[in-house]
């Protein structure tokens, strides 16, 4: 006499093949999608250190100098800041690759103990009324001369938005899912926000064209002396 | 087993049948269909109730119906000639984590959806983008029909504010508000949005 097997014993290499084929059949068929979504936005940051340099779409970037000015010092009201604001203003070095770009989406990212979340403003939009004109430097990617230049990236944020860290972040069209997001030095943005006589100095920075020569002048804590310019050539652009 | 006897596997089986049929009515009955598989999240509140969806965070703070509205404030001489009645929403919106629009906010009353005039750019809320942390405080005009603000529906109006179009599969504040209850007012001023940090 043999003995009758349970129903699950008798099917079971059917059930394991439902339960492989199931949801390789939902993954197959939705993956494809998912991808195409995921690398149709800007959804990969090639995040850079602070101090340190990375080629995107062709061109190299280096975050040259950062300057904060608060809302509310002597610097802010110079500008017309509103009190409760801050202003991040990063200058960084471009030099242009072979592959020539004429715009690119610029935004300013930062964490605070209150918001450890990454929150992102427009950059060089919606500034203080009396933001300096940037001279020579320019508020866009501007590859097309073939000649390295200065971008000036500049965003207001509510004040003390940036305690934690901060970013700029750059997408170039064709580019995605990639963007190039390279750290803001914090002690440039601790130091300044601790101490209204240097956010004056800051402001003294923006005022005239040339950025940096003026925030190296005034500001040395502002500066990112010290900082190891090494170049990450990412496989991207 | 006698013929006419039901086996106890028979049962498991019928039964079995029954809880799956009925667990297919069950999943149709709960699931969304037509233009409802698109439709966005809602969250809702009342008047003054800061809501909080995916993209954006903010209140309704007001509800005013007026005749005719008085925008030299905005440096414009528009007096907002209608047929109908405005809906002048006072609110207070701003992005969560990054800048957003306002897409067409909404007043729903029974069926009928008004989207927000464009009758007077550039000062209501919704031709500008929100900021992370800073919120914009402005007005959301609704040029809305009589006989609609008469209905019995008016008292169960929804303003719709969202970040995209139709706020597909996306959050969307909603606010109930009673329209019923309001007196029709002339010359409601307006101004430009102004920005508060929060």
């Amino acid at each position: 006499m043999t003995t009758e097997q349970s129903w699950w014993r008798r099917n079971r290499w059917p059930v394991l093949a439902l339960a492989v084929l199931l949801p390789g059949t939902v993954i197959l068929t939705t993956s494809s999608e998912w991808f195409d979504y995921q690398n149709g936005l800007y959804s990969h940051a090639v995040t850079v250190p602070d101090g340190q340099s990375a080629v995107y779409g062709g061109a190299e970037f280096r975050v040259d100098d950062t300057v904060l000015v608060r809302g509310g010092t002597e610097g802010g009201d110079e500008l017309e800041l509103d009190p409760d604001m801050d202003l991040i203003v990063a200058v960084l070095e471009v030099t242009p690759g072979k592959d020539l770009v004429d715009s690119c989406n610029l935004t300013i990212s930062a964490t605070s103990p209150a918001h450890p979340e990454k929150r992102t403003w427009n950059a060089n939009v919606d500034l203080p009324r009396k933001f300096p004109p940037t001279g020579d430097s320019q508020t866009t990617c501007s590859d097309s001369q073939g000649e390295p230049y200065r971008l000036v990236v500049a965003a207001t944020v509510p004040s003390g938005a940036a305690e934690t860290s901060s970013w700029v972040q750059i997408e170039k069209i064709g580019l995605t899912p990639n963007y190039l997001e390279l750290e803001l030095s914090p002690s440039a943005v601790s130091s300044a926000s601790t101490s209204s006589d240097i956010s004056s100095s800051s402001t003294s920075a923006v005022r005239r064209d040339d950025l940096r020569q003026k925030s190296n002048a005034t500001a040395s804590r502002l500066t990112r002396t010290g900082s190891t310019i090494r170049s990450i050539t990412n496989p991207i652009g | 087993m006698r013929p006419g006897r039901v086996s106890r596997r028979g049962a498991l089986s019928a039964l079995t049948v029954v809880v799956a049929l009925a667990a297919t009515v069950l999943v149709y009955g709960v699931t969304p269909h037509g233009d409802d598989i698109n439709a966005p999240f809602n969250v809702r509140g009342d008047i003054g109730d800061v809501l909080t969806g995916r993209t954006l965070t903010g209140a309704v703070t007001s509800v005013r119906l007026a005749s005719s509205i008085d925008a030299t404030a905005a440096d414009s001489d528009w007096t907002g000639e209608t047929t109908g009645t405005w809906v002048v929403v006072d609110a207070e919106i701003a992005a969560r984590f990054e800048p957003s629009s306002l897409y067409r906010p909404t007043l729903t009353i029974g069926d009928t959806t008004y989207y927000a005039s464009e009758r007077l750019p550039l000062v209501t809320l919704d031709d500008g983008t929100v900021r992370p942390g800073i919120a914009s405080v402005g007005v959301i005009l609704f040029e809305v029909s009589d006989d609609a603000l008469r209905s019995a529906e008016a008292a169960r109006a929804e303003i719709g504010i969202n970040a995209s179009f139709q706020s597909i599969l996306d959050s969307r504040l909603v606010t109930q508000v009673d329209l019923t209850s309001l007196s029709v007012e002339t010359d409601v001023a307006v101004s430009r949005p102004v920005e508060r940090v929060l």
